[in-house]
């Protein structure tokens, strides 16, 4: 296996908590996944640039529990015979990705004309 | 997952155990042993114990910690902007109080009950009754399980040595023990003391007369004490909470019915009179009977008991005979008949001053939270629950009602004062002395407390939500930069403003009109002189003097009372006038057909003496005026007023005729006299009679006299002189109340005086209210405005421009709250008709001239910052952040 390459901390962008918790959702968009796995898919799929604070991820999913956004369910791991506890969007997790993301597209919109105007 | 807290603790530990142990494979498959492995994986993982803190947080919000965090925040955040505060608790204090103090009366007036057993099953049975008809309903009703009858009456007592004035309520064997009331000491009146009349001369003292009159001796129970002359034996003395079924008037003691021949003043049994309602019931229901079914009960009992035809009171209409029920929890009270709507009415003053205080600090909380937008728009996007943000805002505003409503307490016993000294010091056909318990009690700051929190949430929910609102784009832009003026959120501002103007200009409508009311009762014309006289009441026949004895003392008196210097003339009444006590009678002509309605065929009387006429501005039109050849030897005589002689002598002459009055055949009509007022200033002109009080033997009525003395000036510095002259004659005769008839008028008026008055300062204060209001929105408008100001002016605009485009933001807010306030008032006013004399609930004056009032001080309000912004140098404008 590879060595995990980390970038220098300037580099690491500080991650919003709100935007955690977008970031949280889209991720089990695709399926349900525990928290190790989350963290792992947010850093590979932003290639290292995200980093997830442990600290952070696991107040988040709760949060998002207790929102009723996702749900928690300890179930055995096909690959390792192992029990891990799984998270699952909730439908209502499902509606409030979709609000989020159109936020952050206005957003990040808005701050691209304003950078990218001459 | 569990629900629990250790189950919660338990699941995240595995949970925890589980990333941690993926997490040491992963570097173990990178090439670190195991113990290095899980020793990184642990470090990576960042402090555990703080994680599952946090964790654990989430799940159990702890709501007690969370809150007095807030509250200590607040406080300190408080503190910060002293003029707020000091603002908002002022505001807050004058509200709360207020309505506390009003509560606080409508408490012991018409909500409290009485301190017996299970008041819910009591009825009050409405009206008056004889004697004979309470024995027989008590007999022959079907749905009562008892019926108790009594009735108060004052009195001249000697306890120890002096002779007072004390309140007796006469009652029926069964009231103690139908009450529940257990005696203090002794024992109270039971069935054998009702029977047979003048047997049974026994007294229960009240707690506090024992107290105070009788200093608490512990061996009261058999002493003899004298009522009205008479010795009656005290067998016990009323627990200290018991003061009789009359809400303001407090009992001193109470006898048995059958001593009401001694107890009452004009010394004449009426036990036996079925023509004589004196006695007021109280029944207590059976068992499994409601209020409807008891009604219908005692009415059938009733008819069938008047068509026996042995009641004088029932002979005529048996049967549409009528007793109303009410409900006996409360108790009987003159008072609450009379002061139940206008309490209301000030309630609803009260409340909408509250409403427009929690307005301006909607407002000043609305400005304030435009200031920590920026705070809480970080904390929004850093993940705090807009939830918890809202509550944290919410306890700043709850905190602050509540100090406001602990001091409106203070506020509310100083006004409580202010409010019971507007209270009459007697009423009723007895003038029973008012002595109503209206206090801070438990149930009150109850109140207090609710009406605070619910301030609190009101005027502190708008803000709290709207400044919550998670806009990051909007915190991101500078907001002294936007050049288009009035964004989305001050909407709330505005509207607040053009509400409380509308609400102050209803409550100056009322406070015209109102104090209009007053001035036109205090001015009406009443047939009578009231300036310059002098009133003192006496009652000679209570502490013994015979009809002869009290006449020539009467005599003697008023001679006496002739030569003061500065008296212009003496005179003397059996009732004193504006009171409310009444005297009358019927008014029967021979040969003419007699009118079936028994109002119809009345005549109110007064026996009047000395320089009437003179003294008190009545005129004599036609015919004479009493001479000393009108004595007691004499034929009847009687002078009636002007509407007397039209209602009874239409188109003929009244002077000679012969009419049957009061019992007595042949009184001769000998004078026609203006009309006046008799019992209040605002009744409508009754018809009077007047007979002479030499001829006292003729027209039996009670001892009680009133002397007026006319001065030339101020007649109060009399007042210890006639005090003394009366000592004089005789050291023992109590004197009621020694006034001048002004007074006394102004003590009848005692309702319109009480709502002029405060109608009048709430009205004010509101006004003052909306007016800081409108100036808060006004400034911070214009702040917000600075920049677009800056840029007119640099582009060439007049200062006069500026400040006119200022202006006339806020006279179209003040235009909207009147436009809003007009039919607002013009609907509500009519509500309050009743209350009114001598003006119309739509009287055009009274709305013009609170609309210019508003619009006055409004306009002012909003003058003040339009002229500093017009004044804005338009370079500091420009550059304004």
């Amino acid at each position: 296996m590879t060595t995990i390459t980390r970038k220098t901390d300037a580099d690491r962008a500080e991650l919003l908590q709100g935007t955690l918790d977008m970031l949280i959702l889209r991720t089990l968009l695709t399926g349900a996944a525990h928290g190790h796995a989350i963290t792992k898919h947010i850093q590979r799929t932003s290639d290292e640039v995200l980093q997830v604070e442990h600290g952070s991820l696991y107040p988040a999913l709760h949060r998002l529990v207790k929102r009723g956004w996702i749900s928690a369910k300890w179930e055995v791991s096909k690959e390792r015979n192992r029990e891990f506890k799984y998270y699952r969007l909730t439908p209502t997790g499902r509606k409030q990705l979709a609000r989020e993301r159109s936020k952050w597209a206005q957003m990040a919109a808005a701050i691209h004309r304003v950078m990218e105007i001459a | 997952m569990s629900d629990t807290r250790d189950g919660r603790d338990g699941d995240f530990e595995r949970e925890l155990k589980s990333h941690l142990d993926l997490e040491a494979e992963e570097r173990q498959s990178g090439g670190a042993s195991s113990a290095e492995a899980h020793f990184a994986a642990l470090r990576a993982f960042g402090n555990s114990a703080a994680v599952a803190e946090d964790v654990r947080c989430i799940w159990h919000a702890r709501w007690i910690e969370q809150f007095l965090h807030d509250l200590r925040f607040s406080a300190r955040l408080l503190r910060k902007s002293p003029s707020f505060l000091a603002v908002a608790l002022l505001s807050l204090a004058l509200g709360i109080g207020a309505n506390t103090a009003i509560f606080t009366l409508i408490d012991a007036l018409v909500l409290r009950t009485l301190p017996v057993d299970h008041p819910r099953e009591l009825e009050r049975l409405e009206g008056y009754f004889s004697n004979p008809m309470y024995r027989e309903l008590c007999e022959r009703n079907q749905v009562f399980a008892s019926l108790i009858a009594s009735q108060a009456t004052p009195v001249s007592l000697v306890a120890i040595h002096e002779t007072d004035r004390a309140v007796a309520e006469l009652v029926s064997g069964n009231y103690f023990s139908t009450l529940g009331v257990q005696p203090f000491l002794g024992r109270v009146i039971s069935d054998e003391d009702d029977a047979p009349a003048l047997s049974h001369p026994v007294a229960v003292l009240s707690y506090r007369f024992w107290q105070q009159r009788l200093g608490a001796d512990p061996v009261v129970v058999g002493k003899v004490i004298r009522i009205n002359n008479y010795p009656f034996t005290v067998i016990g003395v009323a627990p200290a909470n018991f003061s009789g079924v009359a809400v303001e008037s407090r009992s001193d003691l109470w006898v048995p019915i059958m001593m009401q021949p001694q107890v009452f003043e004009t010394g004449i049994s009426t036990l036996d009179d079925t023509g004589n309602g004196w006695l007021r019931i109280l029944g207590r229901r059976k068992p499994g009977l409601d209020e409807a079914a008891a009604q219908a009960g005692i009415v059938v009992t009733l008819r069938q008991i008047a068509k026996e035809g042995r009641h004088k009171l029932y002979r005529n209409n048996i049967d549409r005979a009528q007793i109303h029920l009410f409900p006996g929890a409360v108790g009987f009270s003159q008072l609450r008949e009379e002061f139940e709507r206008p309490l209301y009415l000030l309630m609803a003053v009260v409340a909408l001053v509250l409403l427009i205080a929690c307005m301006n600090i909607a407002n000043l909380l609305v400005a304030r939270s435009a200031v920590r937008r920026r705070e809480i728009a970080v904390r929004l996007s850093l993940g705090a629950g807009r939830f918890r943000l809202v509550r944290q805002l919410l306890t700043e505003s709850l905190a602050l009602s509540v100090a406001g409503g602990a001091l409106g307490i203070a506020f509310a016993v100083w006004g409580l004062q202010i409010l019971l000294r507007f209270l009459p010091s007697r009423i009723g056909q007895n003038l029973m002395p008012v002595a109503l318990d209206a206090h801070i009690d438990a149930r009150v700051l109850l109140f207090a407390l609710s009406v605070s929190i619910l301030t609190g949430v009101l005027f502190g929910l708008a803000p709290a939500l709207q400044s919550t609102r998670a806009d990051l784009t909007v915190s991101l832009k500078d907001e002294g930069t936007a050049l288009v003026s009035g964004p989305r959120r001050f909407q709330l501002g505005r509207f607040l403003a053009v509400g409380q103007i509308a609400m102050s200009l209803l409550l100056l409508v009322g406070a015209s009109l109102f104090l209009r009311s007053l001035q036109n009762a205090y001015n009406a014309d009443i047939g009578l002189r009231t300036e310059n006289i002098l009133m003192v009441s006496l009652n000679p026949e209570l502490s013994g003097y015979s009809a002869a004895q009290e006449s020539d003392f009467m005599r003697q008196l008023l001679a006496r009372f002739e030569s003061f210097p500065g008296v212009l003339g003496v005179a003397a009444s059996q009732v004193p006038f504006l009171t409310g006590e009444e005297d009358g009678g019927g008014f029967i002509i021979p040969g003419k057909p007699l009118p079936a309605d028994y109002h119809d065929r009345s005549i109110l009387l007064n026996r009047v003496g000395g320089d009437f006429w003179n003294v008190l501005g009545t005129r004599i039109i036609r015919g004479r005026g009493f001479l000393p050849q009108d004595n007691a030897t004499a034929p009847p005589v009687a002078i009636i007023n002007e509407s007397a002689a039209k209602h009874f002598f239409p188109g003929e002459e009244a002077i000679g005729r012969k009419v049957r009055f009061r019992g007595v055949d042949k009184v001769e009509v000998i004078g026609i006299c203006s009309d006046s007022k008799y019992a209040s200033v605002i009744e409508s002109t009754p018809r009077i009679a007047y007979t002479t009080l030499d001829q006292n033997n003729l027209f039996l009525g009670s001892g009680e006299r009133t002397i007026y003395l006319r001065t030339t000036g101020d007649p109060r510095p009399l007042m210890p002189l006639v005090r003394q002259e009366i000592r004089s004659l005789d050291s023992a005769l109590p004197l009621y109340d020694v006034k001048t008839l002004a007074d006394q008028k102004s003590e009848s008026l005692f309702q319109e005086r009480m709502i002029g008055a405060l109608s009048g300062f709430f009205g004010g204060l509101s006004l003052l209210l909306a007016a800081i209001g409108l100036y808060g929105v006004m400034a911070y408008s214009i702040s917000r405005r600075t920049r677009e100001i800056g840029v007119r002016m640099s582009l060439g605009a007049e200062r006069a421009s500026v400040l006119w485009l200022v202006l006339r933001d806020c006279l179209l807010m003040v235009a909207g709250g009147i436009a809003i306030g007009i039919p607002l008032s013009v609907w509500l006013s009519r509500l309050v008709s009743s209350q009114l004399f001598g003006i119309s609930a739509g009287d055009p004056f009274a709305f013009l001239a609170a609309t210019f009032v508003l619009a006055c001080v409004g306009a002012a309000a909003g003058a003040i910052p339009s002229y500093r912004a017009s004044r804005v140098d338009p370079l500091v404008a420009l550059r304004y952040e």
